[in-house]
């Protein structure tokens, strides 16, 4: 019996008196690729944020690894605990040329030639040995997107969460996304894959979460879930919306 | 690094190390000797600031404050209490580390202009307080120790030479510090929270407490210098040394010389200093003069080359820490975020 | 502060008569404070920047006032066009040499740029000028109104009830006109601004040269009560930083309660403890309210960490 990674119970916050995530429950088992989808808006980001402490929930309980994650302990502390995640768009350190980007947060608990030992590790791993010594600001977007995955490595990460990383990226640059993805689940990573795209999210991930106006709506396998009639509906919904705004 | 490079960069220093050492030996003149000396000063001031304000990009405007605690510490001990002001500097370090640590608490949680702003405001109180204190301070009217010989516990000398070298002590002192700093894991991660501090703190980097730290070390330096300059100038008032101008002049050197580098603050502390003593010769002491010179210059050198006067030096004032986002063409953008 | 003769009160009365003299005198400081705290704040949210030399630009238009007086022999209030006028002048010559060389880098440079243009602005003062406080002559400079057993300032509730009417005046052309439109736009979203065809350096020229006449004007408004001198900027502006900061950085509301709360809080401390310390009792207050309400009183949210 696989065991949850994290746990998510209960889980609510409002921003202004608009409720963005209503008593959202759900688990992500170790070792999954799961997928977290829904229309935009739907919450998804947000409950990254949550996972992540960039927001503090006004009622619910995240679990990770079985203990209770206190609001306390903050976004630092969390991808220390191996809790990591992506941004929508790749924030590379500019100041810093790619080598040191890594090197950097390769140097937490460890020393110096570890730290270096590590990079070039990762460098390879993640191929990005070519550009070690580029300007990170100078990269094409989608090496500023690896070297986002090449930073949270340094950190041995248990969880990644990937907030749409697919955005962006043509169909053979999205391929090489998914190996990668894949490479990293098999090395033992847990992955929460937050995404638009529907291609990556059938071609990547073993289960989904569907989520809508902040609430839960079903999870399963995509095969599944993605022949719901209410998670069609949810994504009509979404496309109907836009055709009033019009 | 190669070695040949390594040389090729000790060897300047070596040179100029050697010629800092022996000018005293060349020339009686305490006109130019206490010019020096305070280039001395502006620049372990400068390098300090430069921790917090160049690596950190966080723009303090209290330093002098800091100053103006390790001075009036060490001449209040000594001549209330006898004590040296050799020990009275770990009591001034002290003080300082404090404050830094409450402007820290309150601010480095919250966007820089915030922490800026109540740097002004600290200054503002440290200032007034000084000023206040009549009894303890002397207030607006100013402290002085009287000179009753030579005591080199009690940094008393028949000239400055001997401030000379303690000062120039101290700033090499000041230079390692800031060579360690810039090569250790705080440094680096200092430059990871300048570059996108978001990402920083989403990759484990604790920016709050890596940001209060520099801030205390860069607080704890100022006060120490501060503590030999109050002995060095012998008369010390909250206007002078506890200014807003004070501080001001420490971010213009900073700024000038350049930014995010070691040797940029040093090299605008003597071209800041001896300007001012140029300006000085030439014109007389027109108030405002200096100061006027000084805005401009931060104005040009800001627009125009805003890596500092050391850019023009290439080996010595470039290194990843001092590239910033900003000069990069790439992420210039037309309209402002 | 004079204290009239109140034989017969008891203790309790005096201190209230005291408290509420101090609180009247400080709502009509804090309007002053408010003026220029609104222009600043409005830079502040149109361009996301600081513009520290804001006090110089109070201080300068005290001097024009002062120069237009020696050369015409009229009162401050009639001169206010002409100051106006010359504010502009100074504003635009700033923003086009210091300001838009700058545009596009990062918050820090335009401090930096600012300090640099602050102590330029007040040296060149104190170089024409000389450092001696200047005054310029008032027939009301002591006038004063009683209200039942308190005073009012004449010129300082003139200050204060023009400095209302600016700020009313702002407030319409923030809502009605179409270049407030443009300027709140570009303050909530430059780039959507751009896209929807404003003309985001003439919303960014005019944020700026607004504020620097909004401080010039203050600066004519205060010259029956101050004395001119070159660093008077530097009193100002730190004050004001205060307020914009407390007022949650780019509302104008925010800037309006903070200028008139700080104004009282400066006069309270300033007659209940000692008139020496009333700046520093803003500045105790301000550090205060970043460790409990980090926010402001009415910003929104800006936390880092």
């Amino acid at each position: 019996m696989t065991e949850n990674l994290l746990e998510i119970e209960d889980l609510s916050i409002s921003f202004g008196g608009i409720k963005a995530v209503r008593n959202v429950n759900f688990e992500i088992r170790k070792g999954e690729i799961l997928g977290l989808i829904g229309p935009n808006g739907a919450g998804k980001s947000t409950i990254v944020n949550l996972i992540s402490n960039i927001y503090k929930p006004d009622k619910g309980v995240i679990r990770f690894e079985g203990k209770e994650l206190s609001p306390k302990i903050g976004t630092a502390q969390r991808a220390k605990m191996g809790i990591t995640r992506t941004f929508q768009t790749p924030k590379p350190f500019g100041n810093l040329n790619v080598y040191e980007n890594i090197y950097t947060i390769a140097l937490q608990g460890r020393s110096s030639s570890e730290a270096d030992l590590k990079t070039k590790e990762i460098l390879n791993k993640t191929d990005l040995s070519n550009y070690e010594n580029f300007q990170s600001i100078k990269l094409p977007i989608e090496k500023r997107k690896f070297l986002d995955m090449a930073r949270i490595l340094a950190l041995d990460p248990k969880l990644i969460m990937m907030d749409e990383v697919m955005g962006g990226l043509n169909p053979s640059e999205m391929d090489e996304s998914f190996k990668m993805v894949k490479r990293l689940n098999a090395e033992g990573i847990t992955i929460l894959f937050i995404e638009h795209v529907m291609r990556a999210v059938v071609n990547v991930c073993s289960r989904l979460v569907v989520v809508n106006n902040g609430q839960f709506l079903c999870s399963g396998v995509p095969t599944d879930v993605l022949k719901r009639q209410d998670v069609i509906e949810a994504y009509l919904g979404e496309s109907k919306n836009h055709a009033n705004n019009k | 690094m190669k070695n040949s490079l390594n040389i090729l960069k000790k060897l300047p220093i070596a040179v100029i190390a050697i010629l800092m050492v022996s000018i005293p030996a060349f020339t009686d003149n305490n006109y130019i000797i206490s010019t020096l000396v305070y280039c001395f000063v502006f620049a372990s001031l400068a390098i300090a600031w430069n921790l917090i304000g160049g690596y950190g990009e966080q723009v303090s405007w209290c330093n002098a404050s800091f100053v103006a605690i390790g001075a009036y510490t060490g001449m209040i001990m000594y001549k209330m209490l006898g004590i040296s002001p050799f020990i009275a500097i770990l009591v001034g370090t002290g003080l300082a580390f404090i404050a830094a640590t409450l402007i820290g608490y309150g601010t480095f949680r919250l966007r820089g202009i915030y922490f800026s702003i109540a740097t002004i405001a600290f200054g503002e109180i440290v200032r007034i307080s000084l000023q206040f204190w009549q009894g303890l301070t002397g207030g607006a009217a100013g402290y002085y120790v009287t000179y009753t010989g030579q005591n080199f516990s009690a940094l008393m000398f028949k000239n400055d030479v001997p401030f000379y070298y303690i000062l120039l002590a101290l700033l090499v002192i000041v230079i390692l510090i800031a060579s360690w700093f810039e090569r250790s894991k705080i440094g680096h991660y200092l430059s990871a929270i300048k570059g996108d501090e978001d990402a920083a703190i989403s990759l484990g980097i604790d920016s709050f407490k890596i940001k209060l730290t520099t801030f205390q070390l860069s607080a704890v330096i100022s006060a120490a210098v501060g503590t030999f300059f109050g002995f060095f100038i012998g008369f010390i008032d909250p206007g002078t040394v506890s200014s807003l101008n004070l501080s001001v002049k420490i971010v213009v050197i900073a700024i000038i010389g350049g930014v995010g580098t070691i040797w940029g603050p040093v090299l605008g502390s003597f071209v800041i200093n001896i300007l001012a003593e140029g300006l000085n010769s030439m014109f007389g002491d027109v108030g405002g003069l200096s100061l006027a010179v000084y805005g401009f210059l931060l104005i040009v050198i800001v627009i125009f080359k805003p890596a500092g006067l050391i850019s023009l030096f290439p080996k010595w004032g470039n290194n990843s820490k001092s590239a910033r986002k900003s000069d990069d063409e790439s992420t210039q953008n037309e309209v402002l975020p | 502060m004079l204290m009239r003769n109140s034989v017969g009160k008891s203790g309790t009365q005096i201190m209230a008569w005291i408290i509420i003299q101090a609180t009247i005198n400080g709502i009509l400081n804090g309007g002053i404070y408010a003026l220029v705290a609104v222009g600043l704040t409005i830079v502040f949210g149109v361009m996301k920047m600081v513009n520290f030399a804001t006090g110089e630009f109070i201080m300068w238009g005290m001097y024009f006032t002062f120069l237009l007086y020696t050369i015409t022999g009229l009162n401050n209030y009639v001169l206010l066009p002409m100051v106006i006028i010359l504010t502009i002048l100074l504003g635009l010559l700033s923003y086009v040499l210091v300001i838009k060389p700058v545009l596009g880098r990062d918050s820090n440079t335009f401090i930096m740029v600012t300090v640099g243009l602050s102590y330029l602005l007040m040296n060149v003062a104190q170089m024409i000028f000389g450092p001696t406080p200047k005054g310029i002559p008032s027939e009301i400079k002591t006038a004063s109104l009683s209200i039942g057993t308190f005073t009012v300032s004449l010129p300082r509730l003139i200050a204060f009830l023009s400095a209302c009417l600016l700020i009313i005046a702002i407030q319409i052309l923030l809502k009605k006109t179409m270049l407030g439109r443009a300027m709140r736009a570009t303050a909530e979203n430059a780039e959507m601004a751009q896209v929807l065809g404003i003309n985001y350096k003439q919303v960014y020229t005019f944020a700026f040269v607004l504020s620097c006449v909004m401080a010039g004007v203050a600066g004519t408004l205060i010259t029956p009560i101050y004395s001119i001198y070159p660093s008077l900027g530097n009193i100002f502006k730190i004050i004001i930083f205060v307020v914009v900061v407390l007022g949650g950085m780019g509302s104008v509301s925010g800037a309006l309660i903070g200028g008139l709360l700080l104004g009282i809080m400066e006069a309270l401390v300033g007659t209940l403890i000692n008139s020496n310390l009333g700046p520093a009792g803003i500045f105790v207050v301000f550090l205060l309210m970043l460790y409990l309400r980090p926010n402001g009183l009415f910003g929104t949210a800006n936390r880092v960490a």
